[in-house]
C-alpha cells in the first residue's frame, strides 16, 4: 500500500499539522525531484516515492550503518588518534564543523574537564522549516498558509541550548540562520556542517540506484570504485561509500529501493567497550536520548549525574581520559534505513562513469555533497 | 584504466621478503600438531642475552619454514594424508614490551606503538572482556598476562609428533631454568600451555568447527626466482581475480601489513600498495606484533545454548546443526553456508579451491585455475548475493570478522584487507566426546584455543576486528555481536548477546544468548623481532 504522507523525523511532535502537511510535501518533492533526474538517465528508475507507489507488505529493509567520527580526519592522522579528535572537535572560523559524517557534537567543559558531549543528527532543512514554514532552499509548490512556528522554534533552543537564546539571535537578514551562535560557538542545536543535509542523503541514496560499469565492461560491485565512478559523494568517508553501496547492491539486485519513513538520519546505537568509569559503573548509562526514540535517536547527551562524583572527563576509553567529544563519537554507529521489494523485477544496462555530477548534469539543485576543507 | 583493477601487480612489484630474517610463524605459520607456549619472566638480564646468541640459530625463519610447508602440502594434495615421513621441529620468540625494555632500554621501547607498550591487559576492556575484577574473564584472574603476572618472553615450539615436542621443551627449559640450582637462571615460569590439534578431529575446535580456512595470503617473494612467490598463484591469468587472489577466495594482501618494513595495503586500491614505513625503531624491521589470547572454550554451553534456540518455536524446522552453522558461518566439515545453504557438504569442505570462494554481496562463480594444479573443477553450487543475510546472518562469525566484498563503515573490500591478520592459534586440552552428556572427567578439564595472531598494527588489525566489529551490534552490518567472540557484560555479570538469524521460513528472527562460550583467561602482547635483531640489538 502506499505511504499516507512522510513523517517529521523521528516522528518529532514539534510540528503543528500545517507544518506536518508542508513536511510531507518537502520530502515528497525533493524524492520526485531525484527520480525525475534519475529518468533522463534510465529507462526504469529504481528509486521510488512511498507515497505515490504500493510498497508491498513486509519489504527488504537494509539497516546501513557508519561511525560517527569523520573518517577523513582519521585518515588524515593515521598515528595520532589526539591530532584526529582536536581537529574534528575544531569548529571552522564560521563556526561550521568539520564533522561530515551526520554526527555534531558540542563539548562543555568544567575547569578544563569535559562534563557534557551533546551529539546531533538533526538536518538543518527540519529547523528550517520550523522557522519559515518549508526549509530555505525548497523551490517546489507552497500552501500559503503554512507559516513558520517561531514560538516553537525558541521553545527547542531554550529546553535544549539555554534560556537565554533570543529569536533574533537565530535569524539573520529575516532567515534562519543555520550557523548562528547558538548553533556553533554556544551548541549544537542541529548539524550545520554544510554536507551534513537531509537533502544529500537523498540524493546519494538516489543516484546510487544507477548501475555502474568500468571501461572494461565490467560491472562496478566495490564502494570505493562505485563511488569514484558515479561520483555521489566523497570517497574515504564513511558514510557516502556505505551509503551508496547498499543502495547500488540492491538495484544490480533489481530491487525498487525508497528511504525508510520517518526519512532521517539516526544515531544507532553507542558502544562503551573499552569505557572505564572511576567506580567500575557501566559507561553505557550515561549516555541519555533527549530527540527521538528507541531505534530512531535524534539527539543524545553524553555526562555523568553529579552524584555519582566524577566527571565524563574521568572516564577513559581504551586507557585515554576523554578530553574531546570525538573520542565519544569514535564508538557511535549512525543508520539509515533502505526499504526494498520487487528483487528482480528491474534489470536497467549499466552506466559508464561520470565526469560531472549527475545532479548537475540533470539540472536539479546539486545536494552532493562537498568536501569542507 | 579503473582504480583497482587491471594494472596487475607484477612478480617485480612485490617485495623480495628477508626470508633469512623473518621468524617463520608469521607469514609462513607452523603446521606441525603439537605446540608448546612457554611464557618467561627475566630474571638476569646478562644470562638472558647469553642464552638468546646461543639460541638463535635454533630459531625458524622463513628460508627453512616456507620450503617445508609447500612440499608437505604438495605431498598432502598429492596422497590425500598428510605425509609421514616429512618432520619438523621449529622454535619461535617473541618478547612483551616489559621484555624488550629489560633487554633494551625504556627509551628504545616508547618507539614501538603505544597499544603494545600498554599492554593486553590494558586493551582487555575495550576487547569487551569483563570489568569486574572477580569474573574470571579480567586480566586480574589471567593464568598470564595479569599486571602481577606478566611474561617477558613467549617461546612457541612446535613439532609433528609429542616426543620431539617434550624432548626440545624439556631441553629449552632446562636451557631457561637452569637444570640445578647452583647456577643463576635468566628466565622462570610464567605459564606453560602444551597444545594439540584435536586428535578426534584435526583441524576443527573444541566446538567442533573447522577451523584456519581462511586466511590472507601474504604478498611477496622468497628469493630472486619471479615466481618465487611466498603464497603461490593458482588461478589462471585469464581472470582479473589472479591478481587479487592466490587460490579462490584467498586474497593477496601486502607483506607489511604482517612484518614491519615491506609495502602495506592500500584501503582504496589492492594493486598500488602504500610505501614501506620506516619501523620504530629502525631494528624492528622483519619483526612482526604477536597477539596470544588463551581462550578457554566451554563447550557444553555453547551446544546447549545451540539446542536451546533449536526447541524455540520461531525456530521450529532449523536443526541445532544448522543454527550452529549460522553462528558460525560454516558447518563443522568447514564447508561455507555460502555454498551450502541448508546442509553439510563434505566434498565441498574437502576442496580447498572451493571452500574459501564466496562473497557475502554479490554472487561468485569459481574461477578458471592454472592447468598444472590438474583441478577437476568447482562443481559445487556458487554463493548467491546476499546483503540482506539471508542466507548467511549478518552475525555469523566469519562474516563479522571478514566482511569480505561488502562495504563497510570504514571503506570497501580494500580497506577490508587492511584489517586482516594471520592466525596461527592451536587448540589446548582434550575435547569432549559428547557435548550434550559430558562426563565428569571432562567438565573438569580446561580445553580452549591458543589464539595467535601476526600483524603489524595491533590497533588497527586485532583490536579493530573485536571491538568495531565483533563487539558490535550493528557492524559491518546490523543484526547483533558476534556470538562467538563478541562480548558484552551487563551489571549482573552476564554476557548478554542479541542476534538476528533466519528462521525456517526466511524472515530473520532476534534471539538472544546468555551463556559465556567463551572466556579470555590469559595472554599477551608480543612483538617477534628479526634474527638481525636478537643477534645485534637485544642479546
Amino acid at each position: 500500500m502506499k505511504l499516507a504522507s512522510f513523517d517529521p523525523p523521528a516522528n518529532l511532535t514539534d510540528f503543528n499539522p500545517k507544518l506536518r502537511a508542508a513536511w510531507n510535501t518537502y520530502i515528497s518533492y525533493t524524492l520526485d525531484q531525484n527520480i525525475q533526474a534519475l529518468s533522463s538517465a534510465v529507462l526504469n528508475p529504481q528509486f521510488y516515492n512511498a507515497t505515490k507507489i504500493d510498497t508491498p507488505a513486509n519489504p527488504a529493509t537494509d539497516q546501513i550503518t557508519w561511525i560517527g567520527f569523520p573518517r577523513l580526519i582519521s585518515l588524515k592522522y593515521p598515528d595520532d588518534d589526539r591530532a584526529a579528535w582536536q581537529e574534528a572537535d575544531t569548529p571552522l572560523a564560521s563556526g561550521e564543523r568539520p564533522q561530515d559524517e551526520y554526527l555534531e557534537w558540542f563539548v562543555e567543559r568544567v575547569n578544563n574537564k569535559v562534563t557534557r558531549v551533546t551529539f546531533t543528527c538533526e538536518g538543518p532543512e527540519y529547523w528550517e522549516a520550523l522557522a519559515h514554514g518549508y526549509p530555505l532552499d525548497y523551490d517546489g509548490p507552497k500552501d500559503p498558509a503554512v507559516k513558520g512556528d517561531t514560538a516553537t522554534l525558541l521553545a527547542l533552543y531554550h529546553q535544549n541550548i539555554s534560556p537565554a537564546v533570543q529569536l533574533n539571535d537565530l535569524f539573520s537578514d529575516g532567515k534562519y540562520n543555520r550557523l548562528n551562535k547558538w548553533n556553533t560557538s554556544r551548541g549544537a542545536m542541529h548539524l550545520n556542517q554544510r554536507n551534513n543535509t537531509l537533502g544529500a542523503e537523498i540524493n546519494i541514496a538516489a543516484q546510487a540506484t544507477i548501475l555502474r560499469r568500468d571501461q572494461t565492461g565490467q560491472s562496478i560491485t566495490d564502494a570505493d570504485e562505485l563511488i569514484k565512478c558515479a561520483k555521489f559523494g566523497q570517497p574515504g568517508r564513511a558514510s557516502d561509500p556505505t551509503i551508496g553501496d547498499h543502495v547500488n547492491t540492491l538495484a544490480r539486485d533489481g530491487y525498487l529501493i525508497t528511504l525508510q519513513d520517518p526519512v532521517a538520519l539516526y544515531i544507532s546505537d553507542i558502544n562503551t567497550a573499552g569505557f572505564v568509569t572511576p567506580n567500575n559503573s557501566d559507561a553505557r548509562q550515561y549516555f541519555n536520548v533527549v530527540r527521538g526514540s528507541a531505534g530512531m535517536v535524534v539527539r543524545a547527551i553524553f555526562e555523568v549525574p553529579a552524584s555519582e562524583g566524577f566527571a565524563v572527563g574521568d572516564i577513559t576509553i581504551e586507557g585515554q581520559p576523554i578530553e574531546f567529544g570525538g573520542q565519544i563519537a569514535e564508538h557511535i554507529t549512525m543508520k539509515l534505513t533502505g526499504l526494498a521489494f520487487g528483487r528482480g523485477q528491474i534489470q536497467n544496462p549499466s552506466q559508464q562513469c561520470v565526469d560531472q555530477k549527475f545532479a548537475l548534469k540533470a539540472k536539479i539543485k546539486p545536494m552532493t555533497r562537498r568536501h569542507s576543507g | 584504466m579503473e582504480d583497482g583493477h587491471n594494472t596487475g601487480a607484477t612478480a617485480q612489484s612485490e617485495d623480495l621478503l628477508d626470508a633469512a630474517d623473518i621468524q617463520a610463524n608469521s607469514l609462513a605459520g607452523f603446521k606441525n600438531d603439537h605446540q608448546f607456549f612457554l611464557f618467561a619472566a627475566i630474571d638476569d638480564v646478562p644470562t638472558a642475552k647469553h642464552w638468546l646468541k646461543q639460541i638463535l640459530p635454533r630459531i625458524a625463519t622463513l628460508d627453512e619454514v616456507v620450503p617445508h610447508n609447500l612440499e608437505f602440502k604438495r605431498l598432502k594434495r598429492l596422497k590425500g594424508i598428510d605425509p609421514p615421513g616429512l618432520r619438523a621441529i621449529w622454535m619461535n620468540i617473541a618478547f612483551s614490551a616489559p621484555g624488550l625494555t629489560k633487554l633494551t632500554s625504556p627509551s628504545e621501547v616508547q618507539g614501538f606503538s603505544t597499544t603494545f607498550v600498554n599492554g593486553l591487559h590494558m586493551s582487555s576492556p575495550s576487547l569487551g572482556d569483563p570489568t569486574n575484577p572477580t569474573a574470571e574473564g579480567n586480566p586480574r584472574q589471567w593464568r598470564v598476562g595479569s599486571p602481577q603476572n606478566l611474561a617477558d618472553i613467549v617461546v612457541i615450539i612446535s613439532a609433528d609428533n609429542a616426543a620431539d615436542l617434550e624432548s626440545t621443551t624439556e631441553n629449552l627449559k632446562k636451557s631457561m631454568f637452569g637444570s640445578d640450582h647452583t647456577k643463576l637462571a635468566a628466565f622462570h615460569s610464567v605459564f606453560e600451555q602444551r597444545c594439540m590439534v584435536r586428535p578426534d578431529q584435526s583441524g576443527h575446535e573444541h566446538f567442533g568447527f573447522k577451523d584456519g580456512i581462511s586466511q590472507p595470503a601474504p604478498r611477496g617473494r622468497v628469493n630472486n626466482a619471479p615466481d618465487s612467490f611466498l603464497s603461490p598463484r593458482v588461478i589462471d591469468s585469464s581472470d582479473r581475480r589472479s591478481v587479487m587472489f592466490a587460490e579462490p577466495g584467498q586474497p593477496l594482501v601486502w607483506p607489511g601489513q604482517f612484518v614491519l618494513g615491506y609495502q602495506r595495503q592500500d584501503s582504496h586500491n589492492a594493486l598500488n600498495p602504500l610505501s614501506a614505513a620506516v619501523p620504530t625503531p629502525a631494528w624492528a624491521r622483519n619483526g612482526s606484533y604477536v597477539v596470544v589470547r588463551r581462550l578457554k572454550q566451554d563447550v557444553p554451553a555453547f551446544w546447549n545454548s545451540v539446542f536451546q534456540l533449536a526447541a524455540d518455536a520461531k525456530f521450529a524446522g532449523l536443526s541445532p546443526e544448522r543454527l550452529a552453522a549460522f553462528i558460525v558461518g560454516r558447518w563443522k566439515s568447514g564447508a561455507p553456508i555460502m555454498r551450502s545453504p541448508t546442509a553439510d557438504n563434505m566434498a565441498l569442505a574437502e576442496d580447498d579451491l572451493a571452500n574459501n570462494d564466496f562473497g557475502f554481496k554479490d554472487a561468485v562463480l569459481p574461477p578458471p585455475i592454472i592447468p598444472s594444479m590438474k583441478y577437476g573443477g568447482d562443481h559445487f553450487p556458487t554463493s548467491p548475493d546476499d546483503l540482506l543475510g539471508l542466507v548467511c546472518p549478518h552475525i555469523a562469525h566469519i562474516r563479522k570478522a571478514n566482511p569480505r566484498d561488502l562495504p563497510t563503515d570504514t571503506g570497501g573490500r580494500n580497506d577490508t584487507l587492511t584489517r586482516m591478520i594471520l592466525r596461527r592459534g592451536i587448540p589446548f586440552g582434550a575435547p569432549v566426546a559428547n557435548p550434550m552428556v559430558p562426563t565428569e572427567q571432562e567438565l573438569a578439564t580446561e580445553r580452549g584455543l591458543m589464539f595467535v595472531s601476526y600483524q603489524t598494527s595491533i590497533k588497527n588489525q586485532f583490536e579493530f576486528l573485536l571491538n568495531h566489529w565483533a563487539d558490535v551490534d550493528d557492524q559491518p552490518q546490523s543484526g547483533g555481536m558476534d556470538p562467538l567472540l563478541g562480548q558484552r557484560f551487563d551489571s549482573s555479570g552476564v554476557n548478554r548477546r542479541k542476534i538476528l538469524i533466519p528462521a525456517a521460513d526466511g524472515s530473520l528472527q532476534q534471539a538472544e544468548v546468555d551463556a559465556t562460550w567463551i572466556t579470555p583467561t590469559g595472554g599477551g602482547y608480543f612483538f617477534s623481532p628479526s634474527i638481525a635483531a636478537m643477534r645485534d640489538r637485544l642479546s
